[in-house]
């Protein structure tokens, strides 16, 4: 949603709407799969984002992503992908998810290297496995996209 | 019954069937070595004569040296406790050709998924019977369907591109 078309009241309760009900679906190809699940759970609680998981992809807006996608997996991953409604958001957890990770290009003949090259991705969270605290930074980043704030391209000097 | 006694009997039950009789690991564990299209025979010989029992087969692998594969079966006799190491090699016509070998699938029928796995990732024909079968090529269950050549070979090439994604980190 581009935030000049809804640049009224209606607009930004949309989008608060949006980014504090975010209903996420995580897909596991790895070891990263663990890692939404510690996030999730009593200690760092997710839930008090508002994120609830679901097990239905045409209930969701979030995808999260995590760990190493094969070429076998990436039809299904797009079919998945493809059953979501609009608006829809994807949070890629990992190396292996962001760019082949330890199965890189020359090492892997069988890992894509990149969820990029199959679905549009919007935050990436780097790490091997990265901590449940960067996977909440990662979600407060894609909230404050939602809302118009780019942090995530804010250029330091 | 001990590595030395068992010796003695794989000597007397298959003397001219093997090329080579070896102790591995810290002389523990006996490896026989036979040629490829005597397996089966072998194999059902370690299996049925009551003086040797190896009923089950622990693990099955293939290994390339060099241009050849080796076939390494891991067996164990469950009533003395025994362990054996059963080999052989065969050589793919071309480098990019089919190899083939005997199955054991119907002696020890465990092999049946190993030697699935090892078909596609190596590009060996596993032939049940006598004589290899005209079969030209291998189903695909482990890896996606339309996948060209046998990623475990030595000689393989990564893909540059599998169907419309490019095999390269963005940014390289
Ligand atoms: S990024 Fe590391 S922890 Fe995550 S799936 Fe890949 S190897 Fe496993």
């Amino acid at each position: 949603m581009e935030s000049s078309i809804y640049d009224s009241t209606l607009g930004r309760v949309l989008r608060w709407a949006r980014y504090s009900s975010f209903w996420y679906i995580s897909v596991g190809g790895g070891c990263c799969a663990d890692e939404p699940l510690h996030t999730v759970g009593c200690r760092y609680d997710l839930e008090r984002f508002g994120c609830v998981p679901q097990s239905e992809p045409r209930q969701v807006d979030l995808l999260i992503v995590n760990g190493v996608i094969t070429y076998k997996a990436a039809p299904y991953l797009r079919a998945f992908y493809d059953q979501m409604l609009a608006p829809k958001y994807v949070m890629s957890i990992g190396s292996c998810a962001n760019c082949g990770g330890p199965f890189s290009s020359d090492i892997s003949y069988s890992v894509v290297p990149g969820i990029n090259k199959i679905i549009p991705v919007d935050v990436y969270v780097p790490g091997c496995p990265p901590r449940p605290e960067a996977i909440m930074n990662g979600l407060l980043s894609l909230q404050e996209k939602i809302r118009g704030h780019h942090r995530t391209e804010k250029k330091i000097n | 019954m001990d590595i030395i006694e068992l010796k003695k009997r794989l000597t007397e039950a298959l003397s001219e069937k093997i090329l080579e009789l070896a102790q591995l690991g810290k002389g523990r564990v006996l490896s026989v070595w036979v040629e490829a299209k005597h397996i089966n025979e072998v194999a059902l010989l370690l299996r049925n004569e009551s003086y040797l029992g190896f009923s089950v087969l622990e693990n099955f692998f293939v290994a390339q040296l060099d241009s050849a594969f080796l076939l390494s079966y891991y067996l164990r006799a469950p009533k003395t406790g025994m362990e054996l190491i059963l080999r052989a090699s065969i050589v793919p016509p071309n480098p990019e050709g089919l190899a083939k070998a005997p199955s054991i699938r119907e002696v020890w029928p465990m092999a049946e998924h190993q030697e699935r796995e090892s078909a596609e990732l190596f590009g060996i024909i596993f032939y049940l019977g006598l004589s290899p079968a005209d079969k030209k090529e291998i189903k695909h269950s482990f890896l996606p369907p339309g996948w060209q050549g046998f990623p475990f070979r030595k000689e393989y090439k990564f893909p540059e591109s599998f169907s419309g994604i490019q095999h390269q980190r963005d940014g390289l």
